[in-house]
């Protein structure tokens, strides 16, 4: 906190929905850092960010809980689904 | 906090030179009195210019200081952003700022109070959160100052480097030009108590004149009212320690003047 640059930076293939409507994904920034509304004095920050300037179109700060537990349910959900669709595009 | 020949302010965008001559903005407060006033450099934390900053200007000057808040970010166009969180991510994205830069935008704001016709030539500097470590970090590579305030700036004792960044500002500590108050909450993880502690070493071992108040119950950022993180008992001694601070070393020729 009160640093810079260490934000984990993860390419993202999706679409997302902000203020201005839906936009193409380019990448994501994780990091922990002092909150700027949330009610906490910290946690976990996600930026969504889209292709173009940089700026993100999606901002979540998330308790370190919340962040845990969607973090679960975002690996639960993909080690239940991503299998079975690979299976199938092989068959 | 008794102001006398108070008249009242005006505060107001400006643009001034930094480093390397750059025009840079700022946000200026100052007493519409005749003065002689001192001047004091308000620095932003890491969030940048945004309206808290701009209030704790304005109370200074509510108090007898013509205060400027410069815009460290101006040239990323920082400013120019809707949010906050737009200007954390910036950073989080390696968007930071080179310490040299900050020195000399600084040096630049001090030359720049000096230069109006109200100021008495007194210049102090506070910064909170990251500006606290920036307001170190001038205090250490100047001589243009007369008293220096640090709230709960972080990354002051630190072996960490970077090309923004190259030397620790705990190691220019023995340079450091001007009496310090530093005021800091014991629950704070960055400084934590063991930093504040390093630090009071490192300016024992070189002789400087400061004055360091731990709060308890308190963490960073406790004098901003709007967050979670503010603390009240903390807040208001917190505003006295500065006041008291600055008036015995910006206003020593207050009682002539008045």
């Amino acid at each position: 906190m009160c640093d810079v640059g260490n934000a984990k930076i993860v390419e993202m293939m999706g679409s997302s929905r902000g203020v201005q409507g839906w936009f193409t994904l380019g990448h994501a920034q994780v990091y922990h850092d002092h909150f700027v509304v949330a009610q906490l004095e910290e946690g976990i920050v996600v930026d969504l960010m889209g292709q173009g300037d940089g700026k993100p179109q999606v901002c979540m700060e998330m308790s370190y809980e919340s962040a845990r537990q969607l973090a679960e349910a975002l690996l639960e959900a993909v080690e239940t689904y991503a299998p079975r669709k690979a299976e199938a595009a092989v068959s | 906090m008794t102001v006398q020949n108070y008249e009242g302010l005006i505060a107001e965008n400006i643009q001034f030179p930094g480093d390397n001559g750059d025009l840079i903005g700022g946000y200026l407060a100052r007493p519409l009195g005749a003065g002689p006033f001192p001047g004091v450099i308000v620095i932003h934390e890491i969030f940048g210019l945004w309206p808290d900053i701009k209030e704790f200007a304005r109370r200074f000057a509510t108090q007898g200081y013509i205060a400027l808040a410069p815009d460290l970010y101006w040239r990323e166009g920082y400013s120019k952003m809707t949010d906050p969180s737009e200007v954390r991510a910036a950073l989080q994205a390696g968007g930071g700022v080179p310490d040299a830069r900050v020195i000399g935008d600084l040096a630049g704001a001090a030359t720049y109070l000096r230069s109006l016709p109200t100021c008495s030539g007194k210049t102090g500097c506070i910064g909170y959160c990251a500006g606290g470590r920036n307001a170190m970090l001038f205090a250490c590579n100047t001589s243009s100052l007369d008293a220096v305030v640090d709230c709960y700036g972080g990354r002051i004792v630190t072996d960490e480097t970077s090309p923004n960044a190259p030397v620790p500002v705990i190691q220019m500590v023995k340079d450091l030009s001007c009496p310090l108050l530093g005021l800091f909450g014991e629950e704070d993880g960055n400084p934590s108590p063991e930093h504040v502690a390093a630090m009071e070493e490192e300016l024992k071992k070189h002789g400087k004149t400061y004055e360091f108040h731990n709060y308890d119950g308190a963490g960073h950022a406790f004098f901003h009212p709007w967050r979670p993180n503010y603390r009240v008992e903390a807040s208001v001694d917190g505003w006295q320690k500065v006041f008291d601070f600055f008036g015995k070393h910006l206003k020593v020729e207050e009682a002539a003047r008045v």
